[in-house]
């Protein structure tokens, strides 16, 4: 008895070990059952899935039910994203959780939950329509929802509505089915959120699969990150709200445990909720840092003896094309011999990242910027950004880094779409613009590195006039994003997270 | 008689809206419309066409002082007195090598900026659009008391060059290098 007792501990030990992945944190990890009770799973390993939501959507877009600002409900369209899928089981079923992106503004959160149970598979819309107090409290703990959550079949129709108050509630109908308020009593996780409300997660025994393989584009498999937590405002202990993925692009898909599946409203089942957080360059910085490949490229142009170099080194960051499993490749560049020049690569082709060094002084003696060139935006609009949507489905995952001996610099952009080609005619408006600044800075005697910030922020904000383009503070553990704030007033910095 | 007097009035208001600054005013930002002028004829000593000759090649640069809007940031943009260049290079053969004599003033390649705070070196960049967007720049100082001779410094910037520009993947000796970095120009 003993013996068996031994091996199936050394069995779980080995499947909650061997299925997390390298960057879990240990510090974080005091209470984590229920980060174990699902499993990312590629879509190539649900074929039956994505066919029949294939089938029953327009090619993956949905028709969503939404509050439009004088409060009336309206239809607007939505994508079901399919490189980050949630799988859990319960009560015999197996639920596949997708985030679905509104195309318009709402403070409603939408998943598309696929049941399969006996070979059946039963879609649904779950839409979560916060109150203004959870937003305002704490957006991130799904555990303690208060607001509604309904369910609609794909073509729209409302099967359910819940209002929910701390993570407990009941169906329409039927308010007190769910239970009394549960409040943030316990003290064990999120598992314990008081009685009577049932079904709270985690509720399976499943101990999870293999993570990752959640491939489609370029930017390679979703891996956890990090946990998120929330406080026991009673006893002031931390528990586990959600987890944060991310990919190589920096993209990162927040599950938080909760979702409420209530069995008894035939609600939501899987038990999670899934947010794609698709422009937050914090998020992307971060994810690039940790990338040792990146890491290793980035090392080795931010040393003193780079800087001392007479001429500029660099990398740039290739992409494969989508769906090819490959892994994204550095190629290493240098000023062409006895030049000052330094060569774009002839094939660009998924080239979405670039990162190169400013030195101190040339080989005429010239003192560089100490920080990104008008020709260096140029590049990053008109070549990394284009070749970043096409290699990996996004304008906002180019980034364009310089390394200089006064500190090192990111180029990201926030925006959906592309601001467009910047002409020669733009571009030399730019330098003529840059130059006579800076050299100001120098006549007036000037020239320190916060007004080398000061006047390319101004030269971001003011004379590019580019919305969603900004520029970054960055060292291997730290950013902030620089803001031009006036002529009188020092360079606005606003550290990440 | 009533327009006369409302036109001189409008005019006063105009003059008076136009604020004028010395060129060697440092530290501030013009405001809208004003104008850095060269009050003490400055710029005036170095006008004329100089003459230098390096790497086997002549350049014969033509300095001229304009009255330059600059205009790049919409809400403070102002007038300043510069220095603008427009230079010939011709090899030992006479064959020109590089010309922006006709160019329009305001599209001159070579633009002035000002002179540094506390010495008489003045600042000029470069920008050439017919050579993939060469920049750089140049520092011009006298070095006798005639204003005669010329020290010329020119520091070339780094440049990103694409497949579209007509040297790309050329090794060094073919590619375009108009102006020489440090040298002595003689006035003519």
């Amino acid at each position: 008895m003993r013996k068996n007792y031994l091996m199936w501990f050394v069995i779980l030990t080995f499947l909650i070990i061997g299925c997390r992945n390298d960057n879990f944190n240990a510090n974080e990890t005091s209470n984590n059952q229920q980060a174990l009770k699902f499993r990312v799973v590629p879509k190539s390993s649900i074929p039956g899935v994505i066919n029949e939501l294939q089938a029953k959507t327009a090619n993956f877009i949905v028709s969503l039910k939404a509050s439009s600002a004088s409060g009336k409900s309206e239809t607007i369209f939505g994508e079901v994203k399919t490189d980050f899928v949630v799988e859990t089981t319960n009560n015999g079923s197996i639920y596949y959780n997708f985030p679905v992106v509104p195309a318009d503004s709402t403070p409603d959160i939408y998943n598309l939950e696929v049941k399969v149970s006996d070979g059946t598979y039963t879609s649904k819309i779950v839409r979560y329509s916060p109150s203004e107090d959870w937003l305002t409290n704490d957006p991130n703990d799904f555990l303690f929802f208060s607001g509604n959550i309904s369910t609609y079949t794909l073509d729209g129709t409302q099967q359910t509505s819940m209002s929910m108050v701390n993570g407990s509630g009941g169906c329409s109908g039927n308010p007190g089915g769910g239970g009394g308020p549960s409040g943030p009593g316990g003290t064990n996780g999120p598992g314990n959120t008081g009685g009577g409300g049932g079904g709270n997660w985690p509720n399976t025994g499943d101990t999870g699969g293999p993570t990752g393989g959640t491939g489609g584009n370029g930017c390679g498999v979703y891996q956890l990150s990090h946990y998120t937590y929330s406080q026991n405002p009673v006893t002031g202990e931390r528990y586990i709200t959600g987890e944060v993925w991310i990919n190589l692009c920096g993209e990162t898909q927040h599950v938080f445990y909760g979702g409420s599946n209530k069995g008894n409203c035939n609600g939501v089942g899987s038990g999670t909720v899934s947010i794609p957080l698709l422009n937050d360059p914090c998020t992307k910085i971060k994810a690039k840092f940790a990338d040792t490949k990146f890491k290793a490229k980035y090392d080795n142009i931010n040393k003193p003896d780079v800087f001392g170099l007479d001429h500029e080194k660099g990398t740039f960051e290739r992409y494969p094309p989508k769906n090819s499993g490959l892994q994204p490749s550095f190629v290493d560049i240098e000023n062409k011999i006895g030049t000052t020049d330094m060569s774009l690569p002839d094939d660009k082709s998924g080239v979405s990242g670039l990162m190169h060094s400013h030195q101190d002084e040339d080989a005429n003696g010239n003192h560089p910027i100490k920080i990104f060139s008008p020709t260096d935006v140029r590049t990053f609009i008109n070549i990394l950004m284009p070749q970043a949507s096409s290699y990996t489905g996004s304008y906002m995952n180019a980034y364009s880094i310089v390394t200089t001996s006064g500190g090192n610099y990111m180029l990201q952009y926030t925006k959906a779409t592309w601001p467009g080609s910047i002409n020669y005619e733009t571009k030399e408006k730019w330098q003529t613009w840059y130059k006579d600044e800076y050299r100001k800075l120098i006549n007036d005697e000037k020239l320190t590195q916060a007004n080398v910030e000061k006047i390319f922020t101004q030269f971001i904000k003011e004379v590019t006039k580019i919305d969603g383009l900004e520029v970054y503070k960055v060292t291997e553990t730290s950013s902030a994003k620089l803001e031009y704030n006036g002529a009188d007033q020092p360079v606005k910095s606003t550290p990440c997270p | 008689m009533k327009k006369i007097i409302l036109l001189i009035i409008v005019n006063i208001f105009l003059s008076c809206n136009a604020q004028e600054y010395p060129l060697r005013t440092y530290g501030i930002e013009f405001p809208k419309d004003s104008y850095l002028k060269d009050t003490t004829n400055e710029l005036s000593q170095y006008e004329g066409v100089w003459k230098a000759t390096w790497s086997n090649k002549t350049i014969f640069i033509t300095l001229k002082k304009i009255k330059y809007y600059k205009d790049f940031l919409d809400s403070r943009a102002y007038y300043a007195d510069i220095l603008i260049g427009k230079f010939k290079v011709s090899d030992n053969n006479g064959n020109i090598l590089f010309d922006n004599t006709n160019i329009i003033d305001d599209k001159a390649k070579i633009k002035g900026t000002n002179f540094g705070k506390s010495d008489n070196k003045y600042s000029l960049f470069y920008i050439d659009r017919d050579l993939c967007g060469i920049t750089g720049d140049i520092i011009i100082n006298f070095i006798d008391s005639a204003k005669t001779k010329l020290q010329w410094i020119y520091s070339k910037d780094t440049n990103w060059i694409d497949t579209d520009c007509f040297y790309y993947d050329k090794p060094a000796s073919e590619r375009p290098d108009p102006l020489p970095y440090n040298i002595i120009f003689t006035k003519q």
